[in-house]
């Protein structure tokens, strides 16, 4: 049970003179949220790419579920670890039925695999991200809202003990974002690990057991949301005036703009 | 839908086996075919009439089927895929790449020849559109437009080994480059036959990772399909369709762009029913295109392109004009 999902140590990308990512070190267990957090450039999606095994990295290693991402075909990559992008395309004809359905595509050939397993697995993750009601209408007529509720239905759907996330609030409302991280939360409290791209510091704060910080491809600090921020650390890193207090009735911290 | 298109099709082809220089009673001509197909005796049919339905028109309406239907189905495939409506494998460029393949096996050895080299340089210029998509990923219209000019240059080229070939050996270039039905035979017919069923089958067995490639091909790959595979896989299949019709009958516009359109629209985006759809709506389309060919100007046949071009030319500048760039 201790044995980590995600092991990744010295991950490095170098393309050109470029070092996108720089010989960084991050793991992870089931039952946790991890947020990479940085501002722009720092190659926070990068990694969660490299993690993911879309791209190969230059130098080091990364292990999911115990195996090196490298030796693992994308059809047993798919059985690992699912993914939602940050901007998925958004003009696909499919019913949204449809297209939560293909998160079923990785067990197709599996022997335990069943029919009935795949339209329960759909089922519900249709019913925990309340988009049962969308089924039938086509996917490129949704709003973003519910087009993110879809595409975080087909992710579970696809039942990987390995859930990548990159920025999954990006695209929607408050009320929105607080669903999609708690949906989140939920899914490593059922006993997977969740890799979360993330912008908004206190979202990550809230909503995560631990935070990886990256800047200019580097981790700066790693730990929990209470130890990784801290208004110096912050305004090295974002170049910004910050400070971080007590959530007034969140047990965490909370990160202000400004003196 | 389909109710429709085989009604359709029905129509078109007893047309085809019956009016013309010789024309044929609808009877007579059933009776020819009942009487080769080994189905009964149903009349005396004249041993005019039975050389020329089933000596000419049999082998061309079959022959237009099987053509419409692959241009139709790899259309569909281009498509889905390339996540792209303009996509048809004219537009791409690999038709008039099979061309050059074509014109060399044509003077090496007559239609068997065309249909062999149609097909090497078929996936060939698959490849090469497919690089050139590669380099163009994030703008979809620069991949029609690479085609666009990649097709002209080719076709040029096909112009010129026209040209330079042997004229009492090789077809004239009108045939090349917008395509005739005209000399089908039953022998052409078999070997175009088989290479395009062969790749269709083929492009069946892809139809499911298409469908989740319409996702978006990095979506599908979280998804565990290798996408470059397929890709792989439907260039090379794409190029052995497309390469025959080029090899039987030149370079058909259109056909590919039109169809797949139309019925996407009526079966919706699962690629399964839509290539197969696709497929009888291009059968459809080609045969009532080749009518349209043999009797407009009769006793003067246009080639089959014309009329496909005609039709598509217009849909084609409605879909340029309401594209915009994701």
């Amino acid at each position: 049970m201790s044995e980590p999902l995600l092991e990744a140590a010295g991950v490095t990308y170098r393309i050109g003179a470029g070092t996108l990512v720089d010989g960084v070190d991050l793991s992870g267990e089931a039952g946790e949220v991890v947020a990479i957090i940085g501002p722009n450039g720092a190659g926070k999606s990068t990694l969660l790419r490299l993690l993911a095994g879309d791209m190969r990295a230059t130098a080091g290693s990364v292990h999911l579920a115990g195996a090196p991402v490298d030796s693992l075909s994308v059809a047993e990559l798919a059985v690992v670890r699912s993914f939602l992008a940050d901007r998925e395309p958004d003009a696909i004809a499919f019913r949204a039925g449809a297209v939560v359905e293909m998160g079923r595509y990785p067990h197709r050939r599996r022997p335990e695999n069943s029919g009935e397993a795949d339209a329960t697995a759909v089922r519900e993750a249709m019913l925990r991200t309340d988009t049962l009601d969308l089924a039938d209408r086509v996917f490129a007529t949704l709003s973003r809202g519910e087009r993110a509720r879809v595409a975080l239905a087909r992710v579970i759907a696809q039942q990987a003990p390995v859930v990548m996330l990159d920025e999954p609030t990006g695209a929607l409302d408050m009320a929105g974002q607080e669903r999609m991280l708690t949906e989140a939360r939920r899914l490593a409290s059922e006993g997977r690990l969740v890799v979360a791209v993330m912008h908004d510091l206190n979202a990550a704060a809230y909503y995560s057991d631990r935070l990886l910080l990256l800047s200019n491809g580097r981790s700066v600090a790693t730990g929990t949301p209470s130890q990784v921020l801290d208004s110096e650390t912050l305004r090295a890193v974002y170049g910004q005036s910050m400070r971080v207090i007590d959530h007034p009735y969140r047990h965490c911290p909370l990160v202000l703009v400004g003196e | 839908m389909t109710g429709v298109l085989a009604a359709l099709f029905g129509a078109a082809a007893i047309a085809t086996l019956t009016t013309g220089a010789v024309a044929v009673p609808p009877l007579e001509a059933l009776a020819v075919v009942a009487r080769k197909a080994g189905l009964g005796a149903l009349g005396e049919p004249g041993r005019q009439a039975e050389a020329v339905v089933w000596g000419i028109r049999m082998p061309r309406l079959l022959t237009a089927c099987t053509v419409g239907a692959g241009l139709a189905a790899t259309g569909a495939v281009l498509q889905g895929m390339l996540r792209n409506e303009m996509a048809d494998p004219q537009l791409l460029g690999i038709g008039p790449g099979a061309g050059i393949g074509a014109v060399i096996g044509s003077a090496a050895g007559g239609v068997q020849g065309a249909i062999a080299g149609g097909i090497v340089s078929g996936v060939v210029t698959g490849f090469v559109v497919r690089r050139l998509g590669s380099r163009v990923t994030i703008d979809r219209t620069r991949l029609i437009l690479s085609g666009v000019a990649l097709g002209a240059a080719l076709s040029a080229w096909v112009g010129f080994l026209v040209f330079a070939a042997d004229r009492s050996r090789v077809p004239p270039i009108e045939f090349w480059l917008l395509g005739s039905l005209s000399g089908s035979t039953w022998r052409s017919f078999g070997t175009a036959a088989v290479m395009i069923g062969a790749g269709a089958l083929v492009l069946l067995g892809t139809s499911r990772s298409l469908d989740l490639m319409s996702l978006g091909h990095s979506e599908a790959r979280h998804l565990g399909v290798d996408t470059d595979l397929v890709a792989t896989i439907v260039l090379i299949a794409v190029g052995i369709v497309v390469g025959a019709t080029v090899g039987a009958v030149g370079v058909v516009a259109f056909v590919g762009l039109l169809v797949p359109y139309w019925i996407r629209r009526l079966v919706g985006p699962a690629h399964r029913r839509l290539m197969g759809v696709s497929a009888l709506g291009g059968a459809v389309l080609l045969v009532l295109s080749d009518l349209v060919a043999r009797l407009t100007l009769e006793p003067v046949e246009i080639p089959v392109g014309l009329v496909t071009s005609a039709l598509g030319g217009p849909l084609f500048l409605w879909l340029i004009s309401r594209t915009r760039d994701v």
